[in-house]
């Protein structure tokens, strides 16, 4: 008992001694601590009571500082782990790492013996660098459009298997299962959820992104010293399961990987509380500090960027390179769903067969991925199962390698935020000027992974009239969306149907009489791709408005003609009334060059029930 | 009539050594995909908390953040290869009837074979494979059935 005693005060003297150094050094005030807790004004953002050792922790990173400088010498805390490494120092490694650094902590040590989980799970000696994984949204689903980011803990030699085994960190809201999807989106919104850091190994997330949701996705390859890396990865590993709360359009994870490389990175990587952010921000935002650093003969952050395609893209560069021979017979097998194929290959030299069973065997793979994976076709998996026998009769043959182009990276194309200034002519009206904001502009005639696609999301343009000195609102679109379908696999009868939706707000200046349309407006259509020169396309539309006519459908056609840096958008249509069959010719143009990812300008005209010019610049940021 | 008897006790044989090699692995097989559960293997087994399910951001999948507690069988090289097997069973399938690609790679290397045996080993897994699939009851087989099958088979062949 004596001993004890005795060698509780030993602890909490030599502990004193550590808190009035750290004291001395200022350690709770210093931003790096207080970016290991979370904290953002007054408080850590992190909700859990484990995270914290003190019971003002969440509140105060000085009661946190000195209360886990008293848990490494008395080696006494309330943190639970029912398994695995039990030790404060193995529990929150990047806040003992940090204060070793700067008070040369007695006896410290984090080694596999000491720490046997946490060296297990964190593989340092075999993680050779941290990178940052785009996957790409699609339009299919809203929740999906804007991408997601992954931070992955790089194994060494592991590049020619793709990192499969890398570490990969995602950051997501925890939703209960079979949750209501309305509910969903409004208590995403809105912070009805908490989110996490959690960590799997990458190639379950190549199957689901890669091969079933065919998804592309750009790994980005970071710089970072190995104290960083280390710090990097102990500190996810503190993270890992703690819970935040979860916003939809800000707390996402994007803001949560932005704020996380802000800790490491000297550099200000999210320096700002923007209400909506997404992915590709952040790699614009890692860009941008790369090449400055490059400018100033620093080393750089991002060492390589790595195209990874999908599934899709792999099925139909597969069955391109085919002969016309194999193709032939390749189409044939797909289009005649003939359980018996084999008169068809017996055609065929054994190379040419193992070429057509192995595209066979990608569509079959492509077509069973894109099914329900809980509940396969059974008639799909038993026609897969009898082309991967008769290709398992055949031998091996090794491939060569496809050459998949590649499409433009997040960081090839303008960032999605925008500034605009415009000057507008309108007939009837005089003439005034607009400044407008975009949270995410990808327009068709702008340069942008989506291809000829189109997402917009809170346009909003303010009109400015100088002479009458009048403010006013000239037009918001919360959303617009065109999905043109020019890259889909025709021999799955894959849906070839383009679609295009608008929810906005228009302005229209009548005689001197100033109305608010605010319009609900949708089609579907089929495109044509010309090449390389643009594309062509035909839509039937219906759309709700607050002025008469209130519901109006009609055809209209299109194209988007040019390359990245020069583009042509023309759309014409009629709209009748659905009230009296009038009808009302339906004009647009817009002409956009693109000076560089950060500066374009842009001429449209327009033509419905307004007739006006707009000439406008805009500032990608 | 004689080659096709031969093969269906070929396959009788084969499926009948699977199930023999699996009571042999009941121990291991059973902690690796029942006692871990098919959700715990997924993870890299670091730290913390309960386990909950977890839309990602853009309700891309569904998964369980990682759980610390983990047993021991839940551990190592034969939970990696157990969880890798049923997580990327088509890309494996795939691979596997191809004789290449990086999935069968990966699968070569939690297998621990070397450079040297590689080639070997995939001929023999493949052959092993085919004989399955010639089986009747492999169309029938759920995704657990085929992972187990085919990781019995590297026990094997180990």
């Amino acid at each position: 008992m004596g001993y004890m005693f005795s060698a509780s005060v030993t602890f909490a003297s030599e502990s004193q001694s550590y808190i009035e150094k750290a004291n001395e050094l200022h350690l709770a005030d210093d931003p790096f601590w207080r970016a290991l807790l979370h904290f953002k004004g007054g408080r850590s953002l992190i909700l859990d009571k484990d995270f914290f050792l003190s019971d003002r922790g969440r509140f105060d990173p000085q009661a946190e500082l000195d209360a886990t400088i008293e848990a490494y010498f008395s080696q006494e805390h309330t943190i639970k782990r029912e398994s695995g490494d039990k030790n404060i120092v193995c529990i929150f490694p990047a806040r003992y790492a940090w204060l070793n650094e700067k008070l040369g902590l007695p006896g410290y040590r984090c080694d596999e013996e000491f720490c046997p989980d946490l060296n297990q799970w964190a593989r340092l000696d075999q993680i050779e660098a941290i990178s940052l994984v785009y996957v790409s949204g699609y339009l299919g689903n809203p929740a999906s459009s804007f991408g997601h980011v992954l931070l992955n803990l790089k194994v060494k030699n592991n590049e020619e298997l793709l990192g499969l085994f890398d570490t990969s960190i995602t950051h997501g809201a925890t939703v209960p299962i079979n949750e209501n999807k309305l509910m969903y989106v409004l208590k995403g919104l809105f912070g009805g959820y908490y989110s996490t850091y959690s960590d799997k190994l990458f190639y379950v997330h190549d199957q689901v992104y890669a091969n079933r949701e065919f998804r592309d996705m750009w790994e980005y390859v970071l710089e970072f010293s190995d104290f960083e890396k280390k710090m990097i990865i102990y500190h996810l590993a503190e993270l890992l399961t703690k819970r935040f709360k979860y916003y939809f359009l800000s707390g996402n994870c994007a803001q949560r990987m932005a704020v996380f490389l802000d800790i490491f990175i000297k550099e200000d990587v999210y320096n700002f509380d923007y209400p909506i952010y997404v992915p590709e921000e952040l790699f614009h935002r890692l860009q941008q500090i790369d090449m400055k650093r490059r400018a100033n003969n620093e080393a750089a952050l991002i060492r390589n960027v790595r195209y990874i395609p999908s599934a899709r893209r792999y099925l139909f560069y597969e069955t391109k390179r085919l002969s016309d021979e194999e193709r032939r017979v390749y189409l044939n097998i797909t289009n005649s769903h003939s359980e018996d194929f084999s008169p068809l290959l017996k055609r065929l030299d054994i190379a040419s067969r193992i070429n057509v069973l192995n595209a066979l065997l990608a569509y079959q793979y492509y077509k069973l991925m894109a099914s329900n994976e809980e509940k396969p076709d059974q008639r799909l998996k038993k026609y897969k199962d009898k082309i991967l026998l008769e290709r398992l009769r055949l031998p091996i043959k090794k491939e060569t390698s496809l050459n998949i182009p590649e499409i433009p990276a997040p960081t090839d194309v303008s960032p999605p935020f925008t500034f605009n200034i415009g000057f507008i002519n309108e007939q009837g009206s005089d003439p005034f000027s607009t400044v407008g904001v975009t949270v995410f502009r990808k327009e068709s005639v702008g340069t942008n992974a989506l291809g000829y696609n189109e997402l917009v999301a809170v346009d909003l343009n303010v009109g400015i009239d100088f002479d009458s000195e009048k403010i006013f609102v000239d037009t918001f679109d919360f959303l617009k969306i065109r999905d043109f379908r020019t890259f889909y696999i025709k021999e799955a009868k894959e849906n070839p149907l383009s679609w295009r939706v608008r929810a906005g707000m228009d302005r229209y200046n009548i005689d001197g009489n100033v109305l608010y349309d605010y319009v609900l407006d949708g089609g579907i259509g089929l495109v044509e791709q010309a090449d390389k020169l643009g594309i062509l396309y035909e839509f039937i539309n219906v759309s709700s408005h607050s002025l008469d006519q209130q519901y109006r459908a009609g055809p209209s056609v299109g194209f988007v003609a040019g390359r990245s840096l020069l583009k042509l958008q023309m759309d014409y249509g009629l709209e009748f009334g659905l009230e009296d069959y009038g009808y009302i010719e339906t004009a647009q143009a817009k002409l956009q060059y693109q000076v560089n990812k950060q500066h374009a300008v842009q001429l449209s005209f327009e033509k419905n029930t307004r007739r006006r010019l707009t000439a406008s610049y805009f500032f990608y940021w | 009539m004689k080659r096709l008897l031969m093969t269906f006790l070929f396959t009788g044989v084969m499926v009948t050594s699977a199930s023999i090699i699996y009571a042999g692995e009941t121990k291991d097989l059973q902690g690796i995909y029942e006692e871990c559960g098919i959700g715990g293997l997924l993870f890299p087994r670091w730290a913390a908390g309960a386990s909950v399910s977890n839309f990602i951001w853009d309700y891309g999948s569904t998964a369980s953040t990682s759980g610390l507690t983990t047993p021991d069988a839940c551990k190592g090289g034969q939970a990696k290869l157990a969880a890798y097997i049923y997580k990327s069973y088509d890309s494996i399938e795939k691979d596997l009837a191809k004789g290449d690609g990086k999935y069968l790679d990966m699968l070569v290397i939690l297998s621990e074979k070397t450079p040297e045996t590689k080639e070997i080993f995939v001929q023999d897994l493949r052959s092993r494979f085919r004989e399955a699939v010639e089986g009747k009851d492999y169309s029938s087989l759920d995704r657990l059935e085929r992972s187990k099958m085919v990781f019995a088979m590297i026990q094997d062949l180990t």
